[in-house]
This record gives C-alpha cells, structure tokens and sequence, in this order.
C-alpha cells in the first residue's frame, strides 16, 4: 500500500512531514494478531467444512485402499489354487511316467522301478511327495503265491495286510524310497480301507489319476501325525480295450500311486513362497454320491491348517475367502484370509495422510481465515486512514491550486513531479503532461543547457532563493510562447530525495506596465526637458525686449531728467521699476530651470564658508537694510554644490532682510545642530514671520505672501526647496507671526569616513 | 587717436543700446557693428591681414550661424586674433556662463543692457591702451 501525497511515504523519522494524526501502517497491519478475530463465525464454519471435507476424502481413500488390498488378496488366493492344481497336476503326470515306465518295461523288478524313480528326481524337484510306488491286485487265489514270491525277493517278513478274507486284495509292492517310513506301507492293501478304495475305484472306473479323501496314512507314527491323501493312476493290463467301465475294470492291474502326508507337500510347495495368506484346506468330497459319512469329520476338520502354531481364527483378518479346487475328483475346499504379513505389507497410510494432510490444510485455512479477517479488519483502516488522506490531498490540492503563483515540485533529476493548476494554465500542459516531462523542456531552447549545470549547483546548496541574477527568464510554453517569469526555488527534503519546489510567477503584465512606465517616464522626460528648454527660451527671448525697454527706458529718464516733472519722473520710475521686476522673475525663472536641468560638482562644503559667500554676494542689500548677520562658530560640512547651497543662504538671507519687521533692525543668526542623523542649518530672523497656514505655499513657485510688495519673484523659496531636495535633504519653517522665522536646512549625515558620494 | 570697438550683436536695439554705453565710457570711439558671429571672424581675419585688429571686441553671446562661445573659442585658439580683448555680453546673466567665459580667456562678462557703470567696472581687466581711453566717470 502506498500513500501518495506528495510522494512523501515512507519518510524517515527525522524527516516526517507532520500530520496531524500519525500513521504507521507497518504497525497497524503487522501488530495485529490474526487471533483478534478468533470470536468470528466464519473462521470456525471454514474449520468445520474443511474438517468434514478432510473426513470424507479420508473415508474414500480408505474405501479405495480396501478395495485394492482386496484385489491383492485375491490375487494371493488364485496364486495359490494356481500353485496347488500345477503341482498335483506335476504328479499326476509323474504318475502317468510310472504307468508308462510299467507297459514299457516286459520285466519291471524292485530295482528297475527304483531306478525309474531315482531317474525322477521327483524328491528334488517337487517337494512335500512321500513315496511314489506300485500297488498291484492280488487275488485271493494268489495271495499266497503272491506273498511267497515277494518274500523271495528277500523279504522274509512280507505279508498282505490286514489280514483278512476279501473279495479281493491289493499289495503294495513297490514304493520308494523305500525308508523305514515307506516299508511301514510295504504289503499294504489299500482297497481294504473305504477311503482309499473309494479314491481307487473311481479312479479304475474312469481311467484317470484320482485323489483320496483324507486318510491317515500307514507310514504315519504316533508322532507328527500328519492328515495325508493318495493319488492313484490306473494300470491296465496292455493291450486291453479300456472304453468301457466293465473292459477297465476287467483289465485293471494295479496303480502307480503316491501317498502324499499333506503338511509334507504344503510345505514344499510353499517353500519361497511368501506368507501372505493363511489357508485351511478341507476335502468336501468326491463329485460322485460318495457318503460323508466315510469319513465323518472330513467335512469338519481341515486337512491342512497352514501355520499351525498361531490358529489362524486367533484374529480377526483383514480379508477371508474361499475357493473350491477340483483335483483328482474330489473338491477341496481353500478357506484363506489374509495374514498379518500381509496385511503388514500392504498397511497403507494414505487415508491417515490424507486425514493429516487435510486436517493441517484446515488449520491453516482456519488461520489464513482469521488472517484474512485481520488484514481486512486491517484494510479497512487502512482505507478510512486513506480516506482521511485523500480528503488531506484534496484540501491541500484545493490550496495548491488557489495559489495564484504557478507551483512545480521537481525532482533531484529534473523530472517534474508536481504541478498545481496555475502552472498548467501558464505552461499549457495538463498535470499529467507535465508529470512526464523534465524541467528543461519547459526552457527556452537557449538555456537548456545551462540550466542543468544550474540545477546540479542548486541542489550542491540548496537554499530558498530567485532565480537568476536579475537577468531575464523565460518559460516556454507549449504553444512555444517564451513567456517571462520570475522563479523562485525552495528545497524540501524528502525521504526520495530532495524535491525543488518552483514558483513561477507570470510576470508579462508586470513587464509590460514597467515598459509603459519606462515610456512614461521617457516621454516625462522628455517633455520635461522641453519644457525646460521653454522655460529657458521664453525667460531668453522675453528678456531680449525688455532689455531694450529697459535700456531705453533709462536713456530717455537720463535725457529727460531736466524736462520731466517730478510725477512724470514717477511714472518713468514705475516702468524701469516694473522693468526691473520682470527681469528679475525671468532671472529667478532661468535660475530655476538651470538648478534643475545642471549639475556640478559635488564635493564636501563648509556651510560657514557657504554663508559668508552669500553674504558677499548681498552686501550691498545687507548694508542697505543695517541687517546684521551673525553667524556661529562652528559650522558644519556638507556634501553638495557649493553654487547651488550658496544660492539657497543667499535666499534665505534676502528673504529675512524683504520681509523685515517695520521699525525693527533685521537681526539674522545662522546656526547648526545635529539630529536625527542630519545635519541642520538653521537661519533664524527677527522678521515678520509667517502664518502657519502658509507655511506649505510659501515654498511654491511664484507664491508670495504680499503682492504689494516691489521685491521678490516669489521664486526664491521655491528655489531654495528645490535644491534641497536635489540634495537630497529639504527645508523646513518654524515661525511665529510677528516675532520672526526659522529657516531650516536639513541635509543626511554625511557618511562616517568622509566618503564622498556623488 | 580713437579707439576702435568692434561690436557683435544680432538685436539692432541691443545694439544701439549697448552703443550708448561704450560711447559714453569711450568717447570718440569707432565703433564697427556685425551681427553675427562669422561676420566677426571674417572681419577680425581680413584685419589681421591688413590694417590691424580693433581695440576690443563686444560679443553677445545668443548669436545666429556662430554664437559667443564659439567666436571666443576660434579666437582664442588663433595665433593672430588672440590677443583680442573681449568682453562677453549676454541677456540673463549666470554664473555659470560667467565662469566658463573667464575660463575661454574673456575679459569681462556684461549683463544687457549694458551700463556706462557696469562697464567701467571691467575696465581694469582690460589692457592699458583701452582702460586709458575710458572718460573718467562724470558724475
């Protein structure tokens, strides 16, 4: 978030500008704990929902997962019925090799067939086998013979057993290996049991190798007594027709056979096999309507229990399934579940990851939730904060643009920043024009150069001041108008840097009235000097007449003095006094004119000396009226022309001797003081003195306060003020009507040191 | 033998008028007027050729096609004519004319019109010859 009055954000401390509620956004956002919305609804329903959703995804995970181990346990079944049926198929055939090794061979003796079956390797190759022999019918006509011809062989102890009548009887005669265990069979007749002759029957009848029910096997001992089955394959008499059941079971002799004690085979068929599945195996009988009840407990008791030593019922398994195999026609039944070796193999955490994972994700959300709500909470502030602001800037936009005073802030690389409106109306671009634009190109291509130079100087002193040394500035406009202006530049400091605030003042209106006013000044001048010239011309040229009245005048008063009587002489003496006056007031007229129009030298002047040289110039006048003039000490220097100051005593000293009090001496003291950093002349006189009233006409030209009498112009005053003030002083009066005037000449203090200034 | 005066004066009455007074201080004087201030050259020139310069010389100073100060300047700057005393006259008087006709080499300076009194009063400046042809003062 950024503020943007003025670009000023982020300003350090020590250059903050004021406000007038401080506002530190860093802390406003970041101070604030999530958990000050904890009392909200919303970061709750969050929680609850993403919970409920976690719970389901894990549900169905978990649902999946099953479904999958479900599938891997029925593999691990299949791969066992699989293994199960291959292998007693293996022996089948190895059987039907036996039947065939029989109708091959004309003489096969006790020592072919161990042979034939060492040939096998039957015990390396398919484990769990317990004999492979040879059980031949013997009827009871031949027993005896039969039994002695065995015993010939060798085995004095041989005997068909059980002993017993029968129909008819069956030996085994051969069975290999022939260990201690298989000789407990040696002699064996296995039609004597039900089960075997069952298994036996079927198996002549149909001409195929069948399997036994479970029986317990004669080689079996009182110890590890094991549930066993027989395998038998018919052997028929060569040559014999075997398609019926009455040519087969006439022509049967005997069976390859092979007793097989169930735990033996499960364990070498499950040798490298992984313990995966547990598995019962229980015989459910023959196809054929064989009775149960040959075996009662068949239906109950499982011919094999794998894993004998932990009853696989002690727990409850994952997965339980059953599966029927036909072998050898009877159907065993698999009753398998899964063990824990498998169940540790396939324990699978997705649904708990997926749990844990959703549960953390919903904390989260919870938290983002309450952090959410903070920073809106947060934002919210913010923005009234910015409300605040922006009502600041507007004011202070408002103020900026009321300023009749063109304003750009610019910064330390000349781009323009700020502008109010005045500038924009002055430069005639918009804000954001000028915005874009560096604060050169709103210069005359002329200065461009320098100004950068200048800037790089400004910036090296920053300090309030005009631009420019008097010289003339120019704006260029966007019309390319070259507009004059005064600038004045301040810096103002920011964190970005500094920033010059620029105040362009147009100054066209005022150019053009000091042009009309040089003008007007020029054409004062001017008339001024003509008037002057007038002045003098007319006070010149009216002289040049009366000097011939004048000079006639007095001719013919001379020649005509002895003529005339005393009254016409009166009036001759009225003209040559008139004469006399006007050639005066012409005199005092050029007088005036000169006073303004020349200069002299100006250099330091002793008024003392000043008074005296007036006072020789009025000798005459002085004598004439007994006037005495006293004159202080010590007088003071002044700096100013030394015609020009003489005049003005000398003035002032005629005055106070024309209007001296009737019957009254002119007494005229000249005296000096300092005050007020002037110095002061004073002519005091005894006088007539002058009516207050009159004390600001008297100094006017032509002004004189009795017209009646003959002396005067009435322009010595005027004189005396003018050049008082071409000095740069002036005079003043103090008077008192019948008692008498003061005359003051007030010049500036000279400059300690004596320096003159011209 | 009489002095010669050579007057330069544009105003015929001025002229008269000024005669008035010279002849009353110089009595018997000649007195030749001109009436502008090449005239005054011109003759002062032809002089210098020839039978000499005049006494003096009366010069007004307002004067067409030369005024006083000129004429007093070419005089003052010739070789010949500078020994010419001159007494400027003007109209108005003003110290500062006064002073700067002194400071060319004038030898009087006369306010019009001029007076038997006032021009007695210049005498001294003048040399020898003229001050001994001024009549004493008769009254």
């Amino acid at each position: 978030m950024q503020t943007r009055v003025m670009r000023i954000d982020k300003t350090p401390p020590t250059s903050r500008q004021p406000e007038t509620e401080p506002f530190d956004l860093h802390r406003e956002v970041f101070s604030r704990r999530w958990l000050s919305q904890v009392w909200r609804p919303a970061p709750w329903v969050v929680l609850a929902v993403s919970l409920a959703i976690t719970t389901f995804a894990s549900f169905v995970t978990e649902s999946e997962v099953t479904e999958k181990q479900r599938l891997r346990f029925e593999k691990q079944v299949d791969h066992l019925v699989q293994l199960i049926n291959s292998r007693l198929k293996a022996y089948r055939s190895l059987l039907q090799a036996g039947v065939g090794f029989l109708n091959a061979s004309e003489s096969a003796d006790r020592a072919e067939w161990g042979r034939f079956h060492r040939s096998l390797h039957i015990e390396a190759l398919y484990p769990g086998i317990q004999g492979y022999g040879y059980a031949e019918f013997v009827s009871p006509e031949s027993k005896e013979a039969y039994e002695a011809s065995i015993r010939a062989e060798g085995f004095d102890d041989f005997r068909i057993y059980p002993p017993g009548e029968r129909e008819i009887y069956t030996a085994i005669r051969y069975l290999e290996p022939f260990d201690w265990r298989n000789q407990r069979a040696f002699g064996y007749d296995m039609y004597s049991d039900a089960v075997r002759r069952e298994a036996m029957a079927r198996a002549r009848d149909e001409g195929r190798a069948m399997i036994s029910g479970p029986v317990t096997l004669v080689q079996e001992t009182q110890v590890d007594t094991q549930t066993g089955f027989l395998m038998y394959l018919p052997h028929y008499r060569t040559g014999a027709f075997l398609d019926t059941v009455a040519q087969r079971r006439e022509a049967i002799l005997g069976y390859v056979y092979s007793p097989f004690r169930m735990e033996d085979l499960m364990r070498g068929m499950l040798a490298g096999e992984r313990n995966f599945v547990a598995f019962q195996v229980f015989d459910s009988g023959s196809g054929s309507a064989e009775p149960q009840t040959l075996n009662p407990s068949a239906a109950e008791t499982a011919m094999y229990r794998s894993s004998s030593d932990s009853p696989v019922t002690s727990r409850e398994p994952w997965f339980k399934g059953q599966r029927a195999l036909e072998i050898g026609g009877r159907t065993w039944t698999l009753e398998v579940q899964s063990t824990e070796a498998f169940e540790a193999a396939s324990e699978n955490y997705m649904s708990l990851v997926v749990f844990a994972a959703g549960l953390i994700d919903g904390l989260l959300l919870f938290m983002m939730t309450l952090a959410f709500l903070a920073a809106r909470e947060d934002n919210r502030q913010v923005t009234r904060h910015l409300a605040r602001k922006t009502e600041a800037e507007r004011r202070y936009r408002v103020l900026l643009d009321a300023i009749p005073t063109g304003l750009l802030a610019v910064r330390a690389d000349g781009r323009v920043q700020q502008a109010n409106r005045q500038a924009c109306q002055l430069l005639g671009y918009s804000e954001g024009e000028l915005a874009q634009m560096g604060v050169e190109e709103l210069l005359p291509e002329e200065y461009r150069h320098q100004h950068v130079a200048f800037r790089q100087g400004f910036l090296a002193d920053p300090r309030q001041r005009l631009m420019g040394r008097g010289g003339d500035l120019y704006a260029l406009s966007r019309g390319g108008e070259k507009i004059p202006v005064e600038i004045g530049l301040s810096p103002l400091q920011t964190a970005r840097g500094m920033l010059v605030l620029v105040t362009i003042v147009d100054i066209r209106e005022r150019r053009q009235t000091q042009q009309e006013l040089h003008q007007l000044m020029q054409r004062l001048r001017q008339k001024n000097s003509e008037m002057e010239q007038f002045v003098y011309t007319v006070s010149h040229d009216l002289k040049a007449p009366l000097v011939t009245i004048e000079g006639f005048a007095d001719k013919l008063a001379e020649k005509l003095n002895d003529v005339l009587t005393d009254q016409q002489k009166h009036w001759f003496g009225r003209i040559q006094a008139n004469v006399k006056s006007m050639n005066g007031l012409l005199g005092d007229l050029l007088e005036l004119s000169r006073i303004i129009h020349r200069d002299a030298e100006v250099r330091p002047l002793d008024t003392g000396q000043l008074v005296k040289a007036a006072m020789a110039n009025l000798a005459g006048a002085i004598h004439k009226s007994g006037a005495r003039v006293v004159v202080a000490k010590e007088m003071p220097t002044v700096v100013g022309q030394e015609r020009l100051l003489v005049q003005c005593f000398q003035n002032l000293i005629a005055n106070a001797i024309k209007y001296q009090r009737p019957g009254v001496k002119p007494r005229i003291e000249v005296s000096a003081s300092r005050q007020e950093a002037e110095v002061r002349v004073a002519v005091a006189d005894n006088g007539l003195g002058i009516d207050p009233r009159h004390h600001e006409r008297i100094f006017q030209i032509f002004e004189r306060l009795d017209p009646e009498g003959a002396e005067g112009s009435g322009v010595g005053l005027a004189i005396v003020k003018t050049i008082m003030d071409k000095h740069g002083g002036r005079v003043c009066l103090d008077s008192v009507p019948g008692e008498g005037s003061t005359f003051t000449l007030c010049f500036a203090e000279p400059p300690l040191g004596g320096e003159l200034e011209p | 033998m009489s002095l010669e005066i050579l007057l330069a004066e544009d105003n015929p009455d001025h002229a008269e008028l000024s005669c008035f007074a010279l002849q009353k201080v110089f009595d018997g004087c000649r007195i030749i007027h001109v009436s502008h201030g090449e005239a005054v050259l011109s003759f002062l020139e032809e002089r210098a050729q020839g039978e000499g310069l005049p006494d003096l010389l009366v010069l007004d100073i307002k004067m067409p096609r030369m005024n006083g100060y000129e004429v007093l300047r070419a005089l003052k700057a010739s070789t010949d004519l500078a020994s010419l005393p001159i007494i400027m006259v003007t109209t108005s008087s003003d110290e500062g004319d006064y002073r700067a006709c002194l400071r060319l080499g004038a030898s009087g300076y006369l306010v019009k019109p001029i007076k038997a009194g006032s021009l007695r009063d210049c005498l001294q400046a003048l040399p020898p010859p003229v001050r001994a042809a001024a009549r004493e003062r008769t009254r």
